[in-house]
């Protein structure tokens, strides 16, 4: 009960701070805006320039890509320097030569990626025509072989090797999924988790250098309420802050939401519990609020590169131990597999508890710390 | 009221007080006089209860501490104002007056009157941190009377103020006094121990002498000629 007292006052203080409750609720939004509108206008296409293509080919490589087509090499390398167009496919020599400009390292990737796609299309289309050519010819030999011995020439056939157009479609999400979709979930557990841990430390490093922890440490209050109390208060917070993000994303950025509402808030509760026990510990050991942004860099700023945002399968062992013990790898992990495959409790129970230990484990930090300021 | 035997308290490797014995008994007003950094607000804030003495015993009503059991019935008013600049005069009085454990009718009832006991009552409901230095100090110890403690103890309560209000201030502890209430104030400023029923003089973390203002004239000629002639000048 105590702790409501305490979270009580958390909330009525943040209330009346207009610019605390801005930060917390609007600036989320905002910055997942910029990286909605950022992220997609991004293009992907590349322009690859054609020198005397063979029939056919110019139309192939064209539905993945931009196509010019140039009347001579030395027209279409003037284009590469000029970067119109990110690659040539040079017909005129022996076999097909292909230039890349290579200072673009995405447009250059893709158009590789594109070409020699089209190349193995093409090489289809070209070996199904061979095929087909290859059978009317064995078709009328067969004809005239009959004419000559007034008899059928007894032949097996094979059937035509033709692959067919092969049918995509996904497991999750859709084919005009966005990156945007991917980072969403993994943005909403960063933000609450860095808005709390600021707000909540320097909320407490205030009552430390003001007194009014010590004031309040005076009266019969339990330590272990004190810390409970900025819980249940910021929970408020974060529940709102959730909701918000959730309406924003799902309605306004388009981001498809597959899975439970109610699990998602339960995971930002945990992570927003992390983020929190560790900024009132984080502020015991900054005398000013100067000194609590400086473990900002140590702190938070490596959490985003954990935070689901990145592909870290290739990395090294060493980083792989250090996602490990970063909280945002296991809010992002859970968050992604809620929104974007649904998961269920079951799928993502071991991501809730690593971060409920992390909670249990800074809570009793705290109240170590707290002892100092009061033993009983 | 409070017992205090043989109290020493350490920091690491620094002795702030050391081997301190004093008895101080209800409805009297006793203060701690003695020149800043002495050891004053480290005794306060183990008779409160804030540490744990590393030499001696220190009891409160009965109570050895350190223990949340007497948390309740001490009103401590400490050196700086520790209030919530965001909220309210009234904001501040209420949340103390609830982790005091008063309840509704009783909270309401005491919050006013501490205010008007501290001529607050007009600027109740306005943000602290637009208070001037002598409302927050006025702010302070109304928070330290919401619950009615029969113990207060007042670290240096009339620093940064001015001579009208300190005189009521002075008034309001001999009206609490008459009420049967302790009071333990810490200063060092002579006209207001002279107000003091008891004086215990502390120096350099020892408790130097003890007696009524005018034993101590009496025995040295002045308070400040006490310290004068303990310190040996």
């Amino acid at each position: 009960m105590q702790a409501f007292i305490v979270a009580e006052r958390v909330i009525a203080q943040v209330v009346k701070d207009k610019r605390t409750i801005g930060l917390m609720l609007v600036a989320p939004l905002f910055v997942l805006f910029l990286m909605y509108v950022i992220l997609g206008s991004a293009s992907d296409e590349a322009a690859v320039g054609l020198v005397e293509p063979p029939e056919n080919f110019g139309e192939v490589l064209a539905r993945s890509a931009e196509t010019v087509e140039f009347g001579s090499s030395a027209e279409a390398e003037e284009a590469l320097k000029d970067l119109e167009v990110h690659a040539i496919v040079d017909f005129t020599g022996d076999s097909p030569e292909i230039l890349i400009e290579g200072g673009d390292v995405s447009k250059s990737g893709q158009a590789l990626r594109v070409i020699r796609g089209a190349f193995t299309e093409f090489a289809v289309l070209r070996s199904t025509a061979v095929n087909e050519e290859l059978m009317a010819a064995v078709s009328r030999l067969q004809e005239r072989a009959a004419q000559l011995t007034w008899e059928e020439a007894e032949m097996e056939l094979p059937e035509p090797a033709v692959i067919g157009e092969p049918e995509i479609s996904f497991l999750y999400g859709g084919e005009d999924a966005e990156q945007f979709d991917q980072l969403a979930p993994a943005l909403m557990g960063f933000f609450i988790f860095f808005f709390v841990f600021i707000i909540a430390g320097v909320s407490f490093l205030r009552e430390r250098s003001t007194g009014t922890l010590e004031r309040t440490l005076a009266t019969p209050l339990k330590r272990s309420s004190i810390v409970f109390g900025y819980f249940i208060g910021f929970f408020l917070f974060v529940t709102i802050q959730t909701v918000l993000i959730q309406l924003f994303i799902v309605n306004v950025l388009d981001v498809p939401q597959s899975g439970n509402y109610f699990l998602l808030l339960v995971v930002n509760l945990v992570t927003a519990s992390v983020a929190l026990a560790l900024g009132l510990l984080l502020s015991s050991f900054a005398r000013t609020e100067f000194q609590l942004f400086q473990f900002i860099p140590i702190v938070i700023v490596p959490q985003v590169f954990f935070s689901g945002i990145f592909d870290l399968s290739d990395a090294p062992v060493w980083v792989e131990f250090i996602s490990g013990i970063m909280p945002l790898t296991y809010a992002a992990h859970a968050l992604q597999n809620i929104m974007i495959r649904g998961a269920a409790f079951t799928d993502i129970w071991l991501d809730a508890a690593v971060l409920a230990g992390f909670v249990g484990a800074f809570v009793l930090l705290n109240m170590q710390v707290l002892k100092k300021q009061r033993p009983v | 009221m409070i017992e205090v035997a043989d109290y020493s308290q350490s920091f690491g490797k620094k002795e702030v007080l050391r081997d301190v014995s004093f008895t101080i008994h209800k409805g009297e007003i006793v203060g701690l006089l003695g020149p800043s950094g002495s050891g004053k607000t480290t005794l306060i804030k183990s008779i409160i209860g804030m540490q744990r003495p590393t030499g001696g015993t220190i009891s409160v009503m009965g109570e050895t501490q350190p223990t949340l059991a007497v948390s309740k019935s001490i009103g401590y008013m400490a050196q700086a104002d520790a209030l919530y600049g965001d909220l309210s005069a009234r904001g501040n009085l209420r949340y103390f007056g609830k982790l005091y454990g008063l309840k509704k009718k009783e909270l309401a009832e005491r919050v006013e009157e501490v205010l008007r006991f501290t001529d607050l009552t007009a600027d109740a409901s306005r943000p602290v941190h637009l208070f001037s230095g002598g409302m927050k100090r006025r702010l302070s110890l109304a928070i330290a009377l919401i619950h009615e403690p029969p113990l207060l103890l007042l670290d240096e309560p009339t620093v940064g103020i001015d001579p009208k209000l300190k005189r009521v201030f002075w008034q309001e502890f001999e009206e609490l006094r008459a009420k049967g209430v302790t009071i333990v104030v810490t200063t060092h400023i002579m006209d207001e121990a002279e107000r003091c029923d008891r004086l215990l003089l502390i120096q350099d973390g020892r408790l130097l002498d003890g007696g009524t203002p005018q034993e101590l004239k009496d025995e040295f000629g002045s308070i400040e000629g006490a310290f004068m002639r303990k310190e040996g000048v």
